[in-house]
């Protein structure tokens, strides 16, 4: 309410303005010009901010599906996510009561520059998720590979190419996991402050990420070669 | 209607309570029975964060035993499909910009 106040009064001033100079009808004096300029930008910086909050709101839903990582880096990542939602939203309040364009400007640019939410939060974030979903993965197959383990270590055939396949599997999942692990903990220090510079660290961990990808495929394909190999 | 606008409680209010008030237990009950199983070293995905995963998130081959099966691996195959999803909207993201703001 306040807000709106506010925006009454910039434009009761700028009305007012155009009172004194005798200026009327279709040729905006300087104030009005200034003013339409103002509320152009205030509308700009509102749909800049929705379109953010709302992005930002679907990876918090995202959030809730990790399943495998630490209780401290979910929340980790929810409380930043929230944080960001948070932020946009009071520096949304702060735009609307903007009274000229100098200010506007400046808040406007803190949008991008102090959340940097399109080109790091959101990265970020999904590289966190992408995490634990390879984690579960992999968590998964090295439950299978106990219990082909078992299926070997009980059978009487001839186990040495089912052993050698599960040693494979045993050691594709090893390299998941050791190089997937850490990701999360990075990820979250990324800060907007960082940026350009910390684009690189996402940068590897999509990398990091795609190259874990290509070792649960194949960590897979061993897990039914080893069945086959019982067979 | 209340003052507000909203439906009121209908004549039956303390029935309702009650109703509630059920639910409610039974509601916290879950949750305790979620917490609980999510405190120790077992696996995470316990009942409360199942609700929250995709409908296909596999939930048997953590548990089960005996010989490994193919099926026991096609469902390591549906999280790496969701993967292949989530790695796709990775991409997706990381070559999206800011955009003009002002």
């Amino acid at each position: 309410m306040s807000l709106s106040l506010a925006r009454r009064a910039v434009l009761a001033g700028a009305a007012a303005a155009v009172g004194l100079t005798g200026s009327v009808g279709f040729r905006p004096t300087p104030a009005g010009a200034q003013q339409v300029r103002v509320d152009a930008g205030k509308r700009l910086a509102s749909a800049a901010i929705t379109r953010r909050v709302l992005a930002l709101r679907e990876l918090e839903t995202a959030t809730k599906a990790i399943v495998r990582l630490s209780d401290a880096d979910r929340s980790a990542l929810s409380g930043q996510l929230q944080d960001q939602i948070n932020g946009l939203t009071s520096l949304n309040a702060k735009i609307q009561g903007d009274a000229d364009l100098a200010t506007l400007q400046a808040d406007a640019n803190k949008i991008v520059t102090d959340y940097r939410v399109y080109v790091l939060t959101i990265p970020k974030a999904r590289g966190v998720v992408v995490s634990d979903i390879e984690l579960t993965a992999e968590d998964r197959l090295a439950k299978l590979a106990d219990r082909l383990q078992s299926t070997i270590d009980a059978s009487s055939k001839d186990t040495t190419r089912a052993k050698a396949d599960l040693a494979s599997l045993r050691a594709k999942l090893s390299a998941v996991s050791g190089a997937v692990t850490p990701l999360p903990a990075g990820l979250l220090a990324l800060q907007p402050a960082g940026y350009p510079g910390n684009r690189t660290t996402l940068e590897q961990d999509r990398t990091a990420l795609r190259t874990g990808r290509a070792g649960l495929a194949d960590a897979a394909a061993l897990a039914r070669q080893v069945i086959a190999d019982l067979k | 209607m209340t003052d507000s606008g909203r439906p009121g409680p209908p004549s039956g209010g303390r029935t309702l309570k009650k109703g509630a008030a059920v639910v409610f237990a039974l509601a916290a009950a879950t949750l305790a029975a979620g917490c609980s199983s999510g405190s120790d070293n077992g696996p995470r995905a316990s009942a409360t964060t199942a609700s929250t995963a995709p409908a296909s998130s596999p939930t048997t081959a953590a548990t089960a035993s005996g010989p490994v099966t193919d099926a026991d691996v096609a469902e390591v195959d549906q999280i790496i499909h969701r993967l292949d999803s989530e790695l796709d909207r990775l991409d997706s993201d990381m070559a999206t910009g800011e955009g003009e703001v002002q």
